[in-house]
């Protein structure tokens, strides 16, 4: 929501949970205690009803068997807060260098920090390996890193 | 044959010493099934291997799972206790009544801690003042700034207490339910005004980030001894710098953050959302997006 309230006039949020009941079979493993922040009840419950439920869109699904065709080159900004385990966070950070309009843009992470090792180890290796990320920045004091595409 | 048991293998392997047998062995037992019991047994393993952030995550979800899992209950009580979180513990040992010997035990501890622990008078008063001049109605909102405010203010003058500047006495009787007492007394105060709860974000904020400067700075100059504070490789960048580099930026469900988001992160959130001026966002979420 508070995406929505900052992004640009007639912007669009497009948000992609994992249902809990898809928990147990997704395509990539997951980190044991991801399902502690799995099992939630049902999405929105902040956005309904405000004047910010018209400009996101809610999609489900894992990332890792997601159908992203649609997206692909059309994001300016992705936020990954998703999945800690490495082979989760490299999927979805290669995602989001495919979805960015003309390959610019922001991909920002949550959960650079030494309790998520998988989160750690994949954003180093891509900061070290994808020309693209060169630029990454962790923010002090913050679990957030961000980097700017261009 | 019958398929092994991976929590009473993972139990047998931690009786014997070999933790990170037990722990891969609990991992797959909470992935066949979760129960409060087999969060309550990985959590002790994760404790006694001194991951206590881990082990306070297994804890909380045995109890998600069953508020009544006494054990772990005072398992987490016991760990917010000894990592000097002795009001925490409080309210986590409250539900436990006379079951628990133990509880009672850790309670008396954790009371008399608490009193060493709560912030000053005068630096809760202090904060009490500005936020009831700034901060209008919505109670429950309110109320958990408030909670935020006080406990963040009282995180600031203990960083500040280790730089030397020593935070006043504190009066025991005002110690046990100080921060309740304090709400409940500015929240009564408070007049109707909306948009107030923004000038109180930005309060947060600025505590928020001068706690980060702080951390970051503490996190610097003992690194070499600080075993448990970690710091990643990646190149950085202070708060203060991603913030101004936005324009101004609106803060919504501020009282809805749970323990995972800081204040301070959302703010950055929204900041770096307006660095490309863009118009569509894509959220991978790792929930189903709803609050804990």
């Amino acid at each position: 929501m508070n995406l929505a309230a900052n992004c640009a006039q007639g912007g669009k949020v497009f948000t992609l949970d994992l249902p809990r009941e898809q928990a147990a079979a997704t395509l990539l493993p997951l980190d044991v205690r991801d399902k502690v922040y799995i099992d939630k009840p049902a999405p929105g419950l902040r956005y309904r009803g405000t004047s910010f439920e018209a400009s996101i869109v809610q999609l489900h699904g894992d990332s890792a068997a997601f159908d992203f065709s649609d997206f692909y080159g059309a994001m300016d900004f992705v936020f990954i807060d998703a999945s800690h385990k490495y082979e989760y966070v490299m999927n979805d950070s290669r995602i989001a260098l495919r979805l960015l309009r003309d390959g610019r843009g922001v991909i920002a992470w949550h959960d650079y920090t030494g309790w998520w090792d998988g989160v750690v180890r994949a954003l180093e290796e891509l900061h070290a390996t994808e020309p693209r990320l060169a630029g990454m920045r962790h923010i002090e004091g913050t679990d957030l890193v961000y980097a700017r595409v261009e | 044959m019958a398929a092994p048991n991976h929590h009473e293998l993972g139990i047998q392997a931690c009786r014997e010493g070999r933790l990170a047998d037990a722990l891969s062995l609990l991992d797959r037992s909470l992935l066949e099934r979760e129960t409060s019991e087999r969060w309550n047994d990985w959590a002790t393993v994760q404790l006694l291997s001194s991951r206590h952030a881990e082990a306070e995550v297994g804890y909380r979800r045995a109890l998600q799972l069953e508020a009544g899992n006494a054990e772990a209950a005072e398992n987490l009580g016991a760990l917010l206790a000894s990592s000097a979180r002795a009001l925490e513990a409080l309210r986590c040992l409250e539900g436990l009544g006379e079951r628990s010997q133990g509880a009672e035990q850790l309670r008396a501890l954790c009371r008399e801690a608490a009193a060493k622990q709560a912030p000053s008078d005068a630096t809760v008063e202090q904060m009490e003042r500005r936020l009831a001049r700034a901060v209008s109605i919505q109670g429950g909102a309110v109320a958990s700034l408030l909670l935020r405010a006080v406990a963040l203010e009282s995180a600031l003058s203990g960083l500040a207490a280790g730089e030397g500047n020593a935070p006043a006495p504190v009066r025991e009787d005002r110690a046990d339910n100080h921060t309740g007492e304090s709400v409940a007394e500015a929240a009564s105060r408070v007049s109707a005004h909306t948009s107030a709860l923004n000038s109180v974000a930005l309060r947060l904020l600025a505590i928020e980030g001068r706690l980060a400067e702080l951390s970051t700075r503490a996190l610097r100059e003992r690194q070499p001894a600080a075993k448990a504070l970690w710091r990643g490789s990646l190149p950085s960048e202070s708060s203060a710098k991603t913030l101004a580099a936005a324009p101004e930026i609106q803060l919504l469900a501020i009282h809805g953050v749970d323990g995972n988001t800081s204040v301070l992160e959302l703010a950055l959130l929204a900041s770096l959302a307006h660095f490309p001026t863009p118009a569509r966002y894509l959220s991978l979420a790792r929930s189903t997006g709803a609050p804990p």
